[in-house]
């Protein structure tokens, strides 16, 4: 399963944020100023990664980073 | 050989907008995710007075004076479409009625959305090949108006009304082939009807597309002995501006080789691949394309398009 920093280096190599010293894993995607689509991506991009499938109950609970890590640990 | 001769459409005159005030503060969003995310900035919208048979008829009208083609010369017509005027009869059958078609014009329905059209295509071709004809037409007509429920963000900002014919004939401007399609029933009920009402979830259907499509494009490329390179013009389905971004970034094109077609009209489901052939057939810098369609099913289709016959 994806570590943190495996999780934040896909954010980083998305492109989404401008500046990733400003990112909070715990803050919501929202918050950090990605966009409800581009959450889609980056949640497409970890599901490849850690070849899971989000169901949509898992989709629902995904605010932030942090829930992402707790979803697929969830999984393990 | 069969192949795509003339294409002619019509796009009905109302627009709604995007960008209307009232509509971003309902639904919470900015101007800049319209534009630059959905990418559709106003929708067509047919008259209340309209339905979808009318709309197939316009657009066959204006095939028929566009290629200067007798009516009496077409030997079959194909309606694609999932909203019909009635659940019977299909709408070919009142199109050629409102047309006045030759009595030995055969008329069917494929009931498919946005793969429609490469389905379609394949479809007549085939048809036309085995019954010895010389000319047919394939129509596009699928009004989501009639289905979308305005208050639903995830699809009243991203569909619009439109119509396409497209003439099939031995003297082809360009040659359609090979053909690729999927089928992915599993997920059938992320785009679906219900009630007479449209609910789409949006992350099947983004995931499905951005992963399989790519793929099957590169495959179908493979087949025909191509280099991604080789090809003018990727027509892709205009579902919004973000997923066909993320299909030709997953292919690894130019965003100059996949034009883009919806903001002033939106997504035309069937329609939204002729619309872009209609124009891109007229230009003489373009020789190679591929089309792919991809949607309701979850299905999808590709073929390559060659000028020439």
């Amino acid at each position: 399963m994806l570590s943190m920093p495996q999780l934040t280096e896909i954010v980083a190599s998305s492109g989404f944020v401008d500046d990733m010293s400003k990112f909070d894993s715990a803050q919501t995607f929202k918050d950090n100023d990605i966009d409800s689509l581009d959450v889609m991506t980056l949640l497409l991009q970890v599901e490849e990664a850690a070849k899971v499938k989000f169901s949509d109950e898992d989709f629902d609970r995904i605010r932030s980073l942090d829930d992402v890590k707790a979803v697929l640990d969830s999984k393990k | 050989m069969l192949g795509i001769h003339c294409i002619a459409s019509y796009v009905p005159e109302n627009r709604r907008s995007n960008l209307d005030p009232d509509t971003l503060a309902a639904f919470e969003i900015e101007e800049d995710f319209i534009r630059k995310k959905i990418g559709v900035v106003n929708r067509a919208v047919k008259s209340a007075g309209q339905d979808t048979s009318d709309l197939a008829l316009a657009a066959l009208e204006r095939l028929c004076d566009k290629a200067g083609i007798n009516r009496d010369d077409i030997q079959v017509i194909v309606v694609v479409t999932q909203n019909p005027d009635n659940n019977l009869p299909h709408v070919a059958a009142q199109v050629h009625g409102k047309a006045g078609l030759s009595e030995r014009c055969a008329a069917f329905d494929v009931g498919l959305g946005c793969s429609g059209y490469v389905y379609g295509l394949s479809i007549i071709q085939s048809f036309m090949e085995s019954n010895g004809f010389e000319k047919g037409v394939l129509i596009t007509a699928d009004p989501y108006s009639k289905i979308v429920d305005p208050a639903d963000k995830n699809t009243t900002l991203l569909f619009g009304d439109a119509a396409t014919a497209t003439l099939i004939s031995r003297q082809p401007l360009y040659a359609v082939g090979p053909f690729s399609f999927g089928t992915k029933g599993t997920l059938s009920e992320a785009l679906i009807c219900r009630d007479g009402k449209l609910h789409m979830n949006g992350r099947e259907v983004f995931n499905l597309t951005a992963t399989g499509v790519p793929p099957d494009i590169k495959n179908l490329l493979a087949r025909a002995g191509l280099e991604k390179d080789e090809v003018d013009l990727y027509l892709l389905h205009q579902g919004s501006k973000y997923i066909v971004d993320t299909i030709r970034s997953r292919l690894g094109v130019s965003p100059e080789r996949v034009p883009l077609g919806l903001e002033d009209v939106g997504n035309t489901v069937s329609s939204s691949i002729p619309l872009l052939l209609e124009e891109a057939i007229s230009r003489s810098d373009v020789s190679m394309m591929v089309l792919s369609g991809f949607g309701v099913g979850l299905s999808w289709a590709s073929c390559i398009c060659k000028r020439g016959s």
